[in-house]
């Protein structure tokens, strides 16, 4: 026999009522945002038919289709990211880093390669083999561009692990921050090769070193160059391959949301400059058009956009870029009559890359294509050369 | 189904909380869940636990039946302690010692499921069995009551080691006053609190340490230790917490299973504050019977060996666990001997740096995944070779550093005492009033802010977003 007192009963009630709040609220959950905030197909409730043969297969994965939804998630996530981050000093997962001064890396893809991203843009693009493979494929680039009268050039965009390796903290293994620290003060290979004019490589770290102290340049909690870092490596490429655009654009120094707090739901902004260009038109019909005809070459649709500018100058240009062109594409367009951005996420090959010219160019008057990576991805630059060597036959 | 998982805390426990206050049959409703708990995460291997249950309740009546001093009551104990420890050798050392013997990997025998909490419910069991034996309590008639003292899902999976003659009365009849749910609540969320704050954040520390063994320095191998042994206290030490207020808020009154063991000045004494209901059941279950202390220095020792061996044994079928249970009997010998005679003399401060230094060489064998690793770690502990100089930042986040801090702290009582005197904190009974009202509003301000830190740790354990491609 037990008794309850009544008290002990309300009491136990409410108790039990605050704990089912997280599952009570799960109708009225938005699947969609839900999906946007993970970031991942959501987990699906098991199948009846499973829990007899596999009953604990199928209650688990009933506790991931509840943790997915479980009531508030999204503000708890936001929540405890800020405390980790302003009140422990901690960084919200592994493969971010919390710089001194306030700047925030991303010191890896996912947190299984933790240090990837530092190991790629401090160790392996400044590396003896990654150095050799380039100076071996590039000089094909001015050939490429006699042979099918587009100019083409590979730019290898600097990243804040080396740009302001100076703020990279203790807790950076100090093999890879001497790495990157050495990027910072030393002469590099990329360096060398971009100083060599017969290349058609450029790797703008000077010009941007000269510029980083300047607030907003590169945003202190920005993976990827925004606003004036942009236009810095836009402005040295239209230097280099010697194009006279007429640019109308304005900068505009304001304070944003950091694109990697953002990710985590966390809203702190950052002093960083905003480029407005009114000439540049998005033309999405166009757009469509390209996808579809380079569509077979992707697993998934392809992401592209044409931009249309009523001023640059007279090229049309096509710009193949990793996640560095997301932003960087309009800024690019500043440059040019028309620009074709394709997003490389999603092909199916690199050796694609001299197919992917060649059919936009039956649908885009291009002559002149641009190849963008980020630093950590340079060794990328040898299989396109190669495929555009390759489709480049006279 | 752990206690700190979504689906417990948020599903299963609120719908057993309102199910025990909205239905009569409440020892019949808490044997149902507590099957479901041991369902959801153990499956079709329930069938376990409900065969120790019959057998067991079978043999209760047998020996209960029997007369006192019967040879038919001691050969019904024998056959019932036989059955109960077959149960556990197969589930849980079949494996192990097929490989000692060299029985070929694919063998089925090397890949037996070990069901969750079977060394817990076959000791439930074998209390039963013997003190029915003793006549300290008689055979339940009810299968349903048995069935609740082994299956009640608050201890079933880690304890604590209830004794069968002192939970039976409340098996039959207990009461939850307005107190009982405070202490519960309070008990519950501190345990809560102790496994996620900070037992589940260290083990960020010690778990890469641990992997990464070789590549430790004199200074990483310490923090590994210390880590590790602030981590298997708040993890079970919470979950002990967790369920003595899960108990008390069906008004069951478990027993304290940790005090402050890292306090201790002696291994005998870490044994009196260390799982203390496994201690003292090996105590009056093995130790006492084996003859203790009363048949001089040679048969002590010898108790204490066999006891510690089979008390390491108890905790995981390999030559870690009987070495770590080897090395803690060695320790209890020599003490024993002369040893804390010795310590009596020292200052505290010695006597407390002696017993840290043995508790965590111990916490290093029972770590370790072989004995290898063992050995490795403990050299590079106790080695003279120059620091390799990683610097802390890079072994430790802020919040670990914060979790390690106040697992340092709270290790101790004397935060526990400072804060008496304004919060009203989690008791064992028999409760006194707090002088100072406030102080219970303190502690559910305090309970709360550990439910809600915990909740964002439990909430968004999954939550992993892909930087990289999310532009």
């Amino acid at each position: 026999m037990t008794t309850i007192s009544p008290t002990a009963r309300i009491l136990i009630a409410v108790f039990a009522l605050l704990l089912a709040i997280p599952v009570l609220t799960i109708p009225s959950n938005d699947e969609e945002k839900l999906r946007l905030f993970h970031n991942r197909t959501l987990e699906r409730w098991p199948p009846a038919k499973q829990f007899v043969p596999d009953p604990v297969g199928a209650f688990r994965q009933a506790s991931r289709w509840m943790a997915d939804r479980a009531g508030p998630i999204m503000k708890a996530a936001t929540l405890e990211k800020e405390l980790l981050i302003f009140v422990l000093g901690t960084p919200p997962q592994r493969r971010i880093t919390l710089g001194k001064d306030g700047y925030i890396f991303v010191n890896g893809v996912s947190d299984g390669g933790v240090n990837g991203l530092f190991e790629a843009q401090c160790q392996a693009s400044q590396s003896e083999g990654t150095y050799r493979a380039l100076l071996q494929s590039l000089p094909k680039l001015k050939e490429i561009g006699q042979i099918l009268g587009v100019s083409v050039h590979a730019i290898a965009v600097p990243m804040t692990s080396t740009l302001y390796a100076d703020h990279l903290p203790r807790s950076v293994p100090p093999n890879l921050r001497s790495a990157c620290l050495e990027v910072l003060t030393g002469e590099t290979r990329l360096s060398k090769l971009d100083q060599r004019a017969d290349l058609n490589f450029i790797y703008p770290f000077e010009e941007m070193k000269a510029s980083r102290d300047t607030e907003g340049f590169f945003p202190k909690a920005n993976y990827h160059p925004m606003g004036m870092s942009l236009k810095t490596i836009r402005d040295v490429y239209l230097r280099r391959a010697g194009i006279d655009a007429k640019i109308n654009e304005t900068l505009e120094l304001k304070s944003l949301p950091s694109e990697i707090l953002n990710t985590y739901g966390v809203t702190v902004t950052y002093p960083e400059y905003e480029i407005r260009n009114d000439r540049i038109t998005e033309d999405g019909a166009a757009a469509t058009r390209v996808a579809a005809t380079i569509a077979e070459l992707f697993y998934r649709p392809p992401v592209t956009k044409v931009y249309a500018n009523s001023g640059g100058s007279s090229r049309t240009a096509l710009l193949l870029t990793d996640s560095v062109g997301i932003a960087g594409a309009p800024v690019f367009a500043a440059g040019f009559k028309r620009l074709v951005w394709v997003y490389r996420v999603g092909m199916k090959s690199a050796a694609d890359a001299g197919t992917l010219l060649e059919r936009l160019r039956a649908v885009e008057p291009i002559d002149t294509m641009i190849l963008l990576l980020q630093v950590g991805s340079a060794s990328e630059f040898v299989p396109w050369v190669d495929s555009l060597a390759a489709g480049a036959t006279p | 189904m752990v206690f700190s998982s979504v689906e417990f805390l948020f599903l299963f426990l609120p719908a057993f909380l309102v199910v025990q206050i909205a239905l009569p049959w409440r020892n019949l409703t808490f044997v149902l869940f507590s099957l479901i708990f041991y369902f959801i995460g153990e499956g079709w291997y329930t069938a376990v636990v409900l065969v120790s249950v019959a057998m067991n309740f079978g043999f209760g009546l047998a020996i209960d039946s029997s007369p006192t001093g019967s040879r038919r009551r001691k050969g019904s104990l024998g056959l019932g302690v036989a059955a109960n420890l077959s149960l556990l050798v197969f589930f849980k050392y079949a494996g192990f010692l097929a490989a000692q013997f060299h029985v070929a990997e694919k063998s089925w025998i090397r890949s037996i499921h070990l069901p969750v909490g079977v060394s817990f419910f076959t000791f439930h069991a074998l209390s039963y069995l013997v003190d029915v034996y003793r006549d300290e309590a008689r055979a339940d008639r009810s299968p349903l009551r048995l069935s609740l003292y082994i299956l009640m899902f608050p201890q079933l999976i880690a304890g604590p080691i209830l004794r069968y003659a002192k939970i039976a009365p409340q098996l039959r009849n207990r009461t939850v006053t307005a107190q009982h749910v405070y202490y519960g609540v309070t008990y519950f969320l501190l345990g809560l609190g102790q496994k996620i704050l900070i037992a589940d954040t260290v083990a960020g520390i010690a778990d890469p340490l641990f992997a990464h063994w070789r590549d430790l320095s004199t200074a990483t191998a310490w923090i590994a230790v210390i880590s590790y042994s602030i981590q298997i206290y708040f993890d079970f030490g919470g979950y002990s917490n967790m369920a003595i207020g899960l108990a008390l808020l069906c008004g069951f009154d478990f027993p304290k299973n940790f005090d402050y063991p890292y306090i201790s000045q002696s291994i005998t004494e870490f044994w009196r504050r260390w799982h203390i209901s496994l201690s003292s059941w090996f105590r009056d279950y093995l130790y006492i019977p084996l003859g203790g202390n009363q048949n001089g220095k040679w048969k002590t020792a010898r108790n204490l060996f066999t006891v510690f061996i089979l008390c390491g044994l108890w905790h995981g079928a390999a030559w870690t666990f009987v070495i770590w249970g080897l090395y803690h009997g060695l320790l209890l010998v020599i003490e024993r001997i002369g040893l804390r005679r010795g310590l009596e003399k020292v200052p505290a401060i010695f006597r407390h740096a002696y017993a840290l230094v043995a508790i965590s060489v111990g916490w290093v064998i029972f770590r370790a995944d072989s004995v290898a690793q063992a050995r490795g770690i403990l050299a590079r502990m106790f080695s003279s070779a120059p620091v390799a100089g990683v610097p802390i930042e890079q072994l430790l986040t802020g919040e670990q550093r914060a979790a390690l801090l106040a697992g340092v702290v709270f290790s101790a009582p004397v935060a526990r005492n400072l804060m008496r005197s304004w919060v009203a904190l989690p008791e064992q009974r028999p409760w006194q009033p707090s002088p100072r009202p406030a102080s219970y509003a303190v502690a559910l301000v305090c309970a709360a802010g550990i439910f809600g830190a915990s909740a964002l740790k439990v909430l968004t354990g999954a939550y992993s977003p892909f930087i990289y491609f999310r532009f």
